[in-house]
């Protein structure tokens, strides 16, 4: 662990003890969910109407929401009980630099979306095989979860970036744009909407054909991010060391 | 001779070995003359010849639906054996729809195409049965206009593309045959004919000089030979009128109950029924003077009079078949979810182990093993998730494929045959492909289906190979044959006026045996093999039947009687145990329920029984 952003991020929000009872209240909730409406027809009555039971779409959608929420909170460094050393102070006072930060924060960024993409997995995967969705769609489906955690993630890295500090109208900014792009009616996209890719993905026959456009503007759009992010740091790291 | 030229002879001698290698010649006929009706089995010859060296390999016949929901392809497979200089046909029967793409068939020797075929399907197929005229005489032209042919069309099909299989005359209402074509006919071709005859088909015979004793034996009359009448004016016989002159007959014996039109004691027109069916034989031909004579309207009206008219149950259960109809069915077959309990028992579990793992983290914090710990928990999570997911999904923790097949055997009144419908619900939340097999006679019809990927072995038994099943579908399998009548139900005269009498045919015991009209339901006792039921028809209030019936029963009798709901007919139903059409699975893990019913009703109108 030789980045100092990563360290101090890992001790102020990952074993934070606020943090950690966020995480299980959150699992639970969902778990709760998922054993509530577990199916209770017969399998004939999902299999004669075409249907199946829609008990994984329901415990993706509430896990999208609880993790863009977490994510979005990771970002943006909104971590209760504990203070955190802001970027002028990093730039200011330690020889960091853009990199090395923009480093730590994404290295962070990446564990932690895995951790809480791992830790609602079996949640998951329950409700996956009561709907009877395939090993590799299941699997097509969590990587694109992850790559959709990773934008949110990254989206609120470069707001972050941009007001420097925490307000209240980034939050609400990064909100808004997460719900539009992700959670909206999937008339603005009908091709690329996240929300139908992920139902498509659920029955796909042909994976590699459906996940490919996804794929790349997925990372094209990480990629995209992470530039402005960088120039956002590097017209401020300009600006403090005058 | 130079080192090149030689090379240039191998290569020649090379070339055309290979031109001989490939020499097969093939043609089909398809339908009738071309013509096929949509949405029925239809017949395909193919011819092959082969002038180069011996084969052997599997012909094998394609067909794909384009149809909005399902793409559809199947194959029809028979290995055959291709002697040098040997000529071959091979006849197949397939089902075409209105959505059937082009036709393609091809020859594969070890896995090598030795050629390909498509046939072009661009508007042949028609909506309404075909009248077939089996030779140039008689001139069926005549019959464009008879107000009763209406849209039917008549295909003009050669005697040696007619099918071998009665299965395939599906589309088919009347056939012409003029008897030197009938003579003509192979033994197997004759054999499809009368089978479909038996089955309800109206087959006219006309004329013909040549004598054939064979096949005497199947037309009503007996043919003595020749003979020459003179008809000098214009006479009246019946609703016949013959006109003047000489005409050229078969000079016929006949049964009184046979012979329909006669004429100075000669036999003109005889009848005679066949099973379900009619065959008539006509002692002249019409060509010449009566191409254009009246009276043929009214012989014509007479031949399409005795088309029998399907009942409506047997109509209905030909049309095509919706999954919503089997919903009740389905809803009541009884195939339960049963881990809730195991799967909530794993998610508390994984819950309960992450939160001491992370307990356990947070007061480590210290530890300069902290990351060691966060990484434990990550694959252990991934680990965790993975073991859940692959007991779940896998067959031995939850078995989710399942078959529910229903039996219905339906005897129409005293018919000679009973008609089996059988059902195959096959239904599976996983993704699987599986085999049926279906061990029984090779007239057993596939008739409708909804399905990809099928392959038939028609001999010896029907295979259905390779059912591809998605996540969360299913897929009815309807097979149908004609089988010796079972149970009669009929109203005799010498018994008082609402008294009918049951008989079974059978070996199988009926239990759960009752009375239906109009949507009430009559309880009646059980009916053992053999055994005769009178009953009194008193009123039809009692509801309260199958008081030893499972559900599932109950349903598969609600759906079938609700075929008559709107019908003032009397319908005699029960329920038997045997397995009547024997079905194995290659997948034991299938879990199978069956219903077999069975009903029969009066060709007496409800009417006479208020």
């Amino acid at each position: 662990m030789n980045n100092p952003v990563m360290e101090e991020q890992f001790r102020a929000g990952f074993i934070n003890f606020v943090m950690i009872r966020l995480h299980l209240s959150g699992l639970a909730i969902i778990t709760l969910l998922v054993f509530l409406l577990y199916p209770s027809q017969p399998i004939s009555y999902f299999l004669a109407r075409s249907v199946k039971p829609e008990m994984f779409n329901i415990a993706l959608y509430t896990s999208l929401t609880f993790l863009s929420y977490l994510t979005i909170k990771a970002a943006i460094l909104s971590i209760q009980n504990t203070k955190i050393i802001s970027i002028r102070d990093w730039f200011l006072y330690t020889k960091i630099s853009v990199i090395s930060y923009l480093w730590g924060r994404i290295s962070y960024g990446l564990f932690y979306t895995t951790f809480i993409l791992l830790l609602l997995m079996p949640v998951l995967l329950v409700s996956g095989s009561v709907s009877a969705i395939g090993p590799l769609n299941i699997l097509a489906v969590l990587l694109f979860m992850y790559l959709l955690m990773l934008n949110i993630y990254l989206i609120g890295l470069l707001f972050f970036t941009l007001f420097k500090k925490q307000h209240w109208m980034m939050t609400l900014i990064i909100w808004i744009i997460v719900i539009l792009l992700f959670f909206l009616s999937p008339n603005l996209f009908p091709d690329e909407h996240p929300a139908l890719l992920l139902m498509k993905l659920q029955r796909s026959g042909s994976l590699s054909e459906d996940l490919k456009t996804p794929l790349i503007t997925s990372i094209i759009s990480i990629f995209f991010l992470l530039f402005c992010s960088w120039l956002s740091l590097f017209l401020y790291h300009r600006r403090v060391h005058g | 001779m130079n080192k090149y030229s030689c090379i240039l002879l191998l290569q020649f001698s090379l070339f055309s070995l290979f031109l001989s290698a490939q020499s097969i010649d093939h043609s089909f006929a398809l339908g009738f003359n071309g013509n096929y009706r949509e949405n029925s089995w239809t017949p395909l010859i193919i011819r092959l010849s082969n002038h180069g060296k011996s084969l052997s390999g599997q012909l094998i016949v394609e067909t794909e639906n384009s149809s909005t929901a399902y793409e559809q392809k199947r194959q029809y497979i028979k290995p055959l054996d291709l002697p040098s200089g040997s000529l071959k046909e091979i006849s197949f029967v397939l089902p075409l729809g209105h959505h059937s793409n082009d036709i393609r068939y091809y020859f594969q020797s070890e896995e090598i195409l030795v050629f390909e075929n498509t046939i072009s399907l661009k508007q042949k197929g028609v909506k309404r049965n075909l009248i077939l005229g089996v030779s140039p005489f008689p001139d069926l032209g005549y019959l464009n206009k008879h107000p009763i042919v209406d849209s039917r069309a008549i295909s003009y099909p050669h005697v040696n593309n007619l099918p071998e299989n009665s299965n395939a005359y599906d589309s088919v209402d009347i056939i012409s045959m003029h008897r030197e074509m009938m003579d003509k006919l192979s033994g197997s071709q004759f054999e499809a004919l009368t089978g479909w005859v038996n089955q309800g088909g109206v087959f006219v015979v006309w004329g013909g000089k040549s004598p054939s004793p064979d096949k005497w034996n199947y037309l009503p009359s007996t043919i003595k030979g020749l003979k020459r009448i003179e008809i000098k004016t214009v006479e009246k016989f019946g609703e016949f009128q013959l006109p003047a002159g000489s005409f050229l007959i078969n000079s016929l014996e006949t049964e009184n109950k046979n012979s329909l039109i006669s004429y100075n004691g000669d036999d003109l027109i005889s009848r005679r029924k066949s099973g379900l069916g009619t065959v008539y034989f006509v002692s002249f031909d019409y060509s010449g003077k009566l191409r254009n004579w009246q009276g043929l309207n009214e012989l014509w009206n007479i031949i399409f009079d005795s088309e029998i008219d399907e009942d409506a149950f047997t109509e209905k259960m030909r049309e095509y078949f919706l999954l919503e109809d089997y919903i009740s069915i389905l809803d009541h077959s009884g195939f339960n979810y049963q881990d809730k309990m195991n799967s909530g028992l794993i998610l508390f579990l994984s819950l309960s182990a992450f939160v001491s793992l992370l307990i356990f983290i947070r007061f480590r914090r210290k530890s300069v093993h902290l990351y060691t710990f966060i990484a434990c928990l990550m694959i252990f999570l991934l680990l965790l998730s993975s073991i859940i997911y692959i007991s779940l999904y896998s067959k031995k923790f939850r078995t989710d494929c399942f078959i529910v097949s229903s039996n219905v055997i339906y005897s129409h009144g005293l018919s000679d045959q009973s008609h089996l419908f059988k059902d195959i619900l096959v239904g599976s939340s996983n993704k699987t492909s599986s085999d049926i097999i279906i061990h029984d006679d090779t007239r057993s019809v596939l008739k409708q289906e909804k399905f990809e990927n099928l392959i038939i072995f028609e001999n010896p038994e029907i295979h259905i190979n390779n059912i591809q099943l998605g996540q969360w579908s299913s897929k009815i399998f309807r097979l149908e044959r004609s089988m010796k009548n079972i149970l009669t139900m009929e109203r005799k005269t010498n018994y008082p006026e609402n008294t009918v009498v049951i008989q079974n045919h059978s070996d199988y015991f009926i239990h759960n045996t009752f009375l239906y009209k109009n949507g009430s339901f009559l309880n009646l006792r059980n009916l053992h093999p053999w055994d005769t039921m009178t009953i009194e028809i008193s009123d039809f209030t009692d509801n309260g039947l199958y008081t030893n019936s499972n559900i599932l029963e109950l349903s598969t009798v609600e759906l079938y009687t609700g075929l008559f709901r709107n019908e003032e007919v009397l319908v005699f139903g029960g329920i038997i145990n045997e397995e009547l059409f024997p079905l194995s699975f290659s997948q034991e893990t299938w879990k199978k329920k069956t219903i077999n019913l069975i009903l029969a009703t009066d060709e007496t109108e409800g009417d006479k029984y208020e």
